[in-house]
């Protein structure tokens, strides 16, 4: 069976996933149920595993944040904290006000950051490019990442 | 093929060793005859094994990244294949039937698992 009788796609597209996608899972419910009762020992634990890895995938999508509610934490955040820096700037704060706003726009973006990661919007892999530019001190306070340098 | 992956995976499941090499040599074989994607049916036949087990052992060569699971769209009538998908949410996006001008509802498509390898290591292997 090769690549060769494949259609060129046309602009014409409908949607008929939710069929489609029931006829695959159903599929994969199948070989998965025939290979649970193999009897060969190996094969058994090998669908356990992968049984268990795909729960754990599914626990980590679901600790994910809803993107919508990530975004509007995010813009809130942001506008917060760049008004606190401005009424700051407009009342002549000390040098310590001054510092405290800034420490604390600075927590706003790393939570922006974090909120982004958990939601799913930026990949991890994106997060340990970024954090690979950090002081190795800095690193070493989340071992995580640092692992994977 | 003796890719370091494959040799890995089979280091980490030494009780799957044996069948893990004759799928190897399996996939090789397919590969060099030219066929695009691997059955798990066609591989069960061939190695004597269930459609699950085999689909089993090629999703675990998926999982390691030397294949990558992808879904074939088939028209039922002509049996022609409309497309292929890296993922289950890409079945929203099919193609027009073009020998049936047609846009076919789902019952009238044919969902079929398939292994592609990942990158051309295992081409050049076969």
């Amino acid at each position: 069976m090769t690549d060769s009788n494949a259609k060129k796609p046309t602009a014409l597209k409908t949607s008929r996933s939710s069929g489609l996608q029931d006829q695959a899972n159903r599929q994969i419910a199948y070989y998965i149920g025939v290979a649970e009762k193999s009897d060969k020992p190996a094969i058994q634990e090998l669908v356990l595993r992968l049984a268990d890895e795909t729960h754990q995938d599914q626990r980590r999508l679901r600790r994910r944040i809803n993107p919508f509610v990530a975004a509007l934490l995010a813009i809130a955040v942001c506008v917060g904290s760049v008004w606190v820096c401005t009424y700051n700037a407009e009342q002549r704060s000390t040098p310590t006000e001054v510092c405290v706003s800034v420490i604390a726009f600075i927590l706003a973006i790393a939570l922006i950051l974090l909120i982004a990661l958990l939601s799913g919007v930026v990949s991890e892999s994106v997060f340990a490019k970024l954090f690979a530019l950090l002081p190795s001190w800095m690193r070493s306070l989340w071992p995580r990442f640092h692992d994977k340098d | 093929m003796s890719l370091p992956k494959f040799e890995h995976v089979k280091r980490n499941h030494p009780k799957l060793a044996d069948w893990l090499d004759q799928l190897n040599v399996y996939i090789c074989t397919q590969l060099s005859s030219g066929a695009a994607f691997l059955l798990p049916k066609l591989a069960a036949a061939k190695l004597g094994l269930t459609d699950g087990e085999a689909f089993i052992l090629l999703e675990l060569l998926a999982r390691e990244g030397i294949l990558h699971r992808v879904y074939n769209v088939r028209c039922r009538e002509t049996d022609t294949l409309l497309a292929t998908v890296d993922s289950i949410d890409a079945l929203d996006d099919i193609p027009h039937c073009d020998d049936c001008d047609s846009d076919h509802p789902s019952s009238d498509l044919r969902v079929e698992i398939a292994f592609k390898p990942v990158g051309d290591g295992l081409m050049r292997a076969a």
